[in-house]
């Protein structure tokens, strides 16, 4: 009893170390995102008071505050904080592939997924934003809380319900086919999709070497013994690179942006892509 | 063939049933890779179809399994252990064996023989893995009651490689009384030297009451001959000599002292003679018959039985020869030795024995300078007396200053007073026979008494008449009257001659024979002889010869060669004139005569075990070619490994063939590359730091004063760790004591332990004068937890720490006050390293009074300043010298020079 106890203990310390280092890289990937322009507080057409201005000649009498103007001999347009009415809906894959990784020191890709995805949908939530999980209602707010919803997502279809960014996070083995009625079912709902892959280095390079007896990750459990991986390297990576190209040439057939992350390399020059995505979406619709 | 076949044994026959599993090999024979990796993969759909590469599991080609099963068949045959057996049916007895073996100097000539046949009986009676057979193994030369051990083979034949024959006869009498303790029956072996001793029958009886069956009886095939006397002639030797065989022609060779041949004799029927130069005769150190290898054939000269050559001043022409000193002293030399003449510079350059000189008025200057250095270096000066001596004042070449006037025997009254008075045993001159009528009739007196002058002979009334003093190596000898009769009739008697005879021999090399005069103390040996008759070792506890029991044949004791001490000098041949060779006669007795054993048993295994062996390597060199020609370009390590397994397969061959670079290749980790003559100061690593860095620069220091003042050439100061590094090459460690040492583990203490046992000696500063007393004391006792310290003490005042290089009064460190310790004198094992103490304990912090080397300056405050670090220095110095030239200084041979400086120290104001 008193033994098992202390197991539990140690898994839970260990478990807590993990987490800790994954809110630590979450919370810097929300930092490094939130302190751009992009998202900054500004007035607009909200409910919530901004600031007041003195009326421009030429403006409609209606803005004007009567209120306070009638304190002064000046007359003041009271103006609203804009609310963003922009929409960001992730999507995490958590098909059994995802939860794998070539070496122990590496995450699992869904431990990536999870930790990018998590860490752009604080950064959204820092600039006011209200980011939601597909599948999951409301929009939590801590880790801690979004964690526990982030775990259980990805079961669901990634289908938009609602107009607006819909992150997709997944490793992208699937079908290209597959993909394809993915984004037109999302863009049939307005949805505008945005395609994260994440990658380990086994699965890029095929660095194995002597006789492997490989097995598959799916219900099938299908089995092949590779005498010289070497010798097969070349085969392999061929069709890898191709199935990617081809996934490549249909997101931009269909302009959706595709961002590749491989896991154990830095998360920020991703999200930082990622981030200026959303900048530049944002001000292309307010200069359209 | 079959009769072949029939001889080949096996000492394990149920290894063969392995034999069985050779059919394996037909079917295991194949390349099987290792069993594959498995692995999970996301991306396992772009593998679907590659998996159809066909597995390289290649089934052996037939002549690599014929290849493999000759290996296998080999391999197992040998751990059967199969041996080659001429005889039909192997003795496998449990029965005993006793082999007794006379080995004494009469079987030396056949020594090769006697060995290679005691091992065959072995060999033959208990077969290659057999040790049921129990062996007895007795020689003539042990001791009466050491027990009879029984042996295995395997001891057994230790046993025979390590024997030597003695240079003594046996002792049947002691081989009997331990032979009737034993009454267990064996198969007798008895190797003869064909002798007849003491109680042989007696001995021969009991051999045959255990015996089973008839004894075997192996006789010697040389013919035994020994060389029994040798006298000097008037023109060389002549020599006498035995041996069974009759009319019997033998060589004799006459050895200088280097085993230089100066002549050979020819003998025949016992006796020969051999004609020799008279300077060869005085090189003439000893005699051997020809053909003969045992301490028998082997004659020790000594130079005392030799002619001396004796110097006398060139003979002028004496008007009067019959009252000329000169012609007296001619005519004794000639009929004593060989006489050379001339002028005192001419008869020093010829290196004679003694130079003597008649009645003369003194010397030269340069002539006394001459003669003195002449004595020093070994030389006799014998002087007779007269007028003209008396009158010369400040004489040096005399025993003590002579009074002016003569003593004048001849008067009326005096006839009793100039008697000669016999000599007392311990004068040189006791027993010379001096007759009743000899009396001189004036002799010189001395001024006054001499402490350091001798008196060898005196008249009745106790004035001196033969005095003598030692000066240097050499002597002067006085006789205190005329050789002619002028002064004393003694001159016409033949008592001149024998006194004369009996001073040159005590001028000959270590003194008078022991039979001429008996010795007045112990005679210690200054040359052995072994059984072959070669020059053998001297132990440290080799008896001396005692005067009161002068041995006439050597024995277990003491073995034949030369003694002398005390001014006696006594050869004890191994066969001398009284040995009589008396044939043992086997005839008679009912033996089995066995001329001889064949080495009749192969053992076939490491045969067998170099064919399996080789097979395995061109096996695997096989299977590396062909891997290498299949490789794809992928198998990177696949080349490595199969040199690899070549390598381990050949290892056997190359460990047996190389031990040479397999030791070689064994350095120790921590010395990397020393050469024999590199001197590596070492010092113990310690956890301390800055304790370590005080050891090294501290050695650093010292090795600059070694490489300034001494012989020494030191290359570098390591740091070692006793657990891990070999310290084998290091013949002195030193370690400093950290302030708060803590007590070192196991390892490391077995590894010090080890060290010092094999001869290393640890050099242990515990700094502790600098420290407070009971801290000092816990710390020390703390560092040598876990080491075997024997007891230990001060250098007493002897010991050669003291000398090793410098003279030392104390060993002062840093402290004045310091301390010393080394292994006291009376340990039990003081003489397993050669009486160096495995360990010196010091207190004096010495590292810190080296460091900065002889020329620099001390790095830290030194009590007693420059001065007292010099001594420092010397103090290590000593203790580095006295480790790596142990007891050296200890030899005999320093102590004139030690004294000389010892007084000279003394002697000069401090």
């Amino acid at each position: 009893m008193q033994f098992r106890e202390k197991t539990s203990a140690k898994i839970a310390a260990s478990l807590e170390e993990e987490s800790l280092k994954i809110f630590a890289k979450i919370n810097e990937i929300a930092n490094y995102l939130s302190f751009g322009n992009f998202g900054k507080r500004k007035k607009g057409d909200g409910d919530d008071f901004w600031q007041f201005r003195q009326l421009n000649i030429g403006e409609s009498a209606n803005k004007i505050d009567w209120r306070r103007s009638a304190k002064t001999n000046q007359i003041f347009v009271k103006e609203k904080e804009a609310q963003n009415p922009k929409r960001f809906q992730f999507w995490i894959d958590a098909r059994p592939p995802m939860h794998w990784s070539s070496s122990p020191v590496l995450e699992h890709k869904f431990n990536c997924a999870q930790v990018l995805a998590i860490g752009i949908y604080l950064a959204l939530r820092k600039i006011g934003q209200s980011p939601s999980f597909i599948g999951h209602l409301g929009s939590p707010s801590s880790i801690d809380e979004i964690l526990g919803c982030a775990n259980n997502l990805g079961k669901m279809p990634p289908t938009a319900n609602k107009a607006g960014e819909v992150i997709l996070v997944s490793d992208g083995i699937e079908e290209i086919d597959i993909w394809r009625a993915r984004i037109a079912n999302i863009k049939s709902r307005g949805g505008q999709p945005l395609i994260i892959i994440i990658q380990d280095p086994i699965e890029i390079g095929f660095d194995i070497s002597g006789r492997v007896l490989f097995s598959s990750m799916a219900q099938s459990q299908e089995k092949v013994q590779i005498e010289d991986c070497q010798s097969i390297r070349k085969s392999y990576l061929e069709r890898y690179n191709n199935h990617f190209q081809a996934l490549q040439t249909m997101a931009s057939e269909m302009e959706v942006p595709i961002f590749f992350h491989i896991s154990g390399a830095d998360y920020l020059p991703i999200a930082k892509q990622i981030w200026q995505v959303f900048e530049a979406k944002t001000q292309r619709r307010r200069l359209g | 063939m079959n009769g072949l076949f029939s001889q080949i044994h096996f000492a394990h026959l149920g290894a063969l049933a392995a034999l069985a599993a050779i059919p394996l090999i037909w079917l295991v024979s194949k390349m099987i890779p290792p069993a594959p990796r498995t692995m999970a993969l996301p991306t396992f759909k772009f593998l679907a179809d590659l998996g159809s590469v066909s597995r390289n599991i290649q089934a052996a080609p037939i002549c690599l399994k014929i290849l493999r099963s000759l290996a296998l068949f080999c391999l197992i045959a040998a751990i059967a252990t199969p041996y080659y057996s001429a005889e039909n049916g192997v003795k496998t007895t449990a029965e005993a064996v006793t082999i007794v073996i006379d080995d004494s100097w009469a079987n030396a000539n056949d020594w090769a023989q006697i060995r290679a046949n005691s091992k065959a009986i072995i060999e033959n009676h208990a077969p290659i893995n057999n040790a049921t057979t129990q062996f007895r193994l007795m020689t003539s030369s042990q001791n009466a009651q050491m027990p009879i051990s029984v042996l295995s083979n395997r001891d057994a034949l230790n046993f025979i490689e390590q024997l030597q024959p003695k240079p003594y006869l046996p002792d049947h009498r002691a081989l009997t009384n331990r032979l009737k303790k034993l009454d267990q029956k064996s198969h007798i072996y008895y190797f003869t030297d064909g002798l007849s001793h003491d109680a042989s029958d007696e001995f021969i009886g009991e051999l045959k009451r255990i015996t089973i069956g008839k004894p075997n009886l192996l006789k010697p095939n040389s013919p035994l001959v020994t060389l029994n006397n040798i006298e000097a002639t008037e023109n060389g030797f002549a020599f006498e000599y035995k041996s069974f065989a009759k009319n019997a022609r033998e060589k004799v060779h006459f050895l200088s002292k280097d085993g230089e041949i100066l002549g050979i004799g020819q003998g025949e029927n016992g006796h020969g003679s051999l004609a020799l130069p008279a300077n060869l005769v005085r090189k003439t150190a000893a005699a051997s018959i020809a053909g003969q290898y045992n301490a028998g054939a082997h004659f020790m000269i000594a130079a005392s039985v030799l002619p001396p050559l004796i110097g006398i001043e060139g003979l002028g022409q004496a008007d009067e020869p019959l009252v000329s000193d000169n012609h007296y002293i001619a005519t004794a030399a000639n009929m004593i030795g060989n006489v050379v003449q001339g002028d005192v510079d001419n008869l020093i350059a010829a290196k004679p024995n003694a130079i003597i000189f008649g009645d003369r008025n003194g010397f030269s200057p340069s002539e006394e300078r001459a003669l003195l250095a002449y004595m020093r270096h070994g030389g006799t000066i014998i002087r007779f007396m007269g007028a003209h001596a008396v009158g010369k004042q400040q004489d040096l070449i005399v025993c003590a200053p002579l009074s002016a006037t003569p003593r004048i025997m001849a008067s009326n009254f005096s006839w009793n007073g100039a008697k000669i008075a016999p000599t007392p045993p311990l004068s040189p001159l006791f027993g010379v026979e001096i007759n009743e009528e000899a009396r001189p009739r004036i002799v010189s007196v001395f001024q006054n008494t001499q402490s350091n002058v001798e008196i060898w002979a005196r008249l009745m009334d106790q004035t001196p008449l033969v005095s003598r003093r030692a000066i240097g190596l050499g002597q002067i000898v006085m006789i205190h009257t005329s050789a002619s009769p002028v002064w004393s009739d003694i001159s016409l008697y033949d008592s001149q001659i024998h006194i004369l005879r009996r001073i040159l021999q005590t001028s000959m090399a270590n003194g008078i024979s022991a039979n001429t005069r008996p010795p007045s103390g112990e005679m210690r040996p200054i040359l052995l002889l072994n059984g072959f008759g070669e020059i053998g070792q001297i132990s440290a506890d080799q008896k001396p010869i005692l005067p009161n029991q002068l041995v006439s044949a050597p024995n277990a004791d003491y073995p034949p060669g030369i003694y002398a001490g005390n001014g006696s000098v006594h050869v004890l041949q191994a066969a001398n004139n009284d040995l009589a060779l008396r044939r043992l006669d086997y005839k008679a007795q009912d033996f089995d005569l066995v001329s001889g054993f064949a080495q009749s048993q192969v053992d076939l295994r490491q045969t067998l075990f170099f064919i399996g062996f080789l097979a395995l390597a061109v096996d695997c060199l096989i299977a590396a070619l062909g891997l290498a020609f299949f490789r794809k370009s992928s198998n990177k390590f696949a080349g490595m490994t199969t040199i690899l397994l070549c390598l381990f397969a050949f290892s056997p061959l190359l460990v047996a063939s190389t031990p040479a670079i397999a030791q070689s290749t064994a350095a120790p980790k921590a010395s990397g590359k020393l050469s024999d003559d590199d001197l590596v100061l070492a010092y113990i690593i310690t956890p301390d730091a800055a304790t370590n860095l005080a050891a090294k620069t501290g050695l650093e220091g010292l090795s600059a004063a070694l490489n300034a003042s001494t012989n020494i050439r030191t290359t570098r100061i390591i740091g070692i760790n006793p657990a891990s590094d070999e310290m084998a090459l290091y013949p002195i460690i030193y370690w400093l004591l950290p302030a708060n040492n803590r007590p070192m583990d196991a390892a490391s203490a077995a590894a010090l332990n080890r060290y010092m046992r094999s001869g290393g000696v640890l050099f242990i500063d515990t700094k502790g004068s600098g420290r407070e007393r009971r801290i000092a004391l816990q710390n020390t006792q703390s560092a040598t937890r876990g080491l075997v310290l024997p007891p230990l003490e001060p250098p007493p005042e002897n010991h050669v720490l003291h000398r090793s290089f410098y003279l030392l009064a104390g060993f002062p460190g840093r402290f004045a006050n310091s301390n010393l310790w080394v292994e006291a004198q009376n340990s039990t094992n003081i003489s397993a390293n050669d009486g160096v103490s495995p360990i010196i304990i010091g207190d004096g912090d010495w590292a810190s009074a080296w460091a900065g080397g002889p020329h620099g300056r001390a790095q830290t405050a030194i009590e007693g300043g420059e001065m007292r670090r010099e001594v420092a220095f010397r103090v290590g110095i000593n203790i580095y010298l006295y480790a790596l030239t142990g007891q050296y200084k200890a030899d005999q041979i320093h102590v004139r020079a030690i004294l000389e400086r010892q007084g000279a120290r003394k002697a000069r104001p401090k």
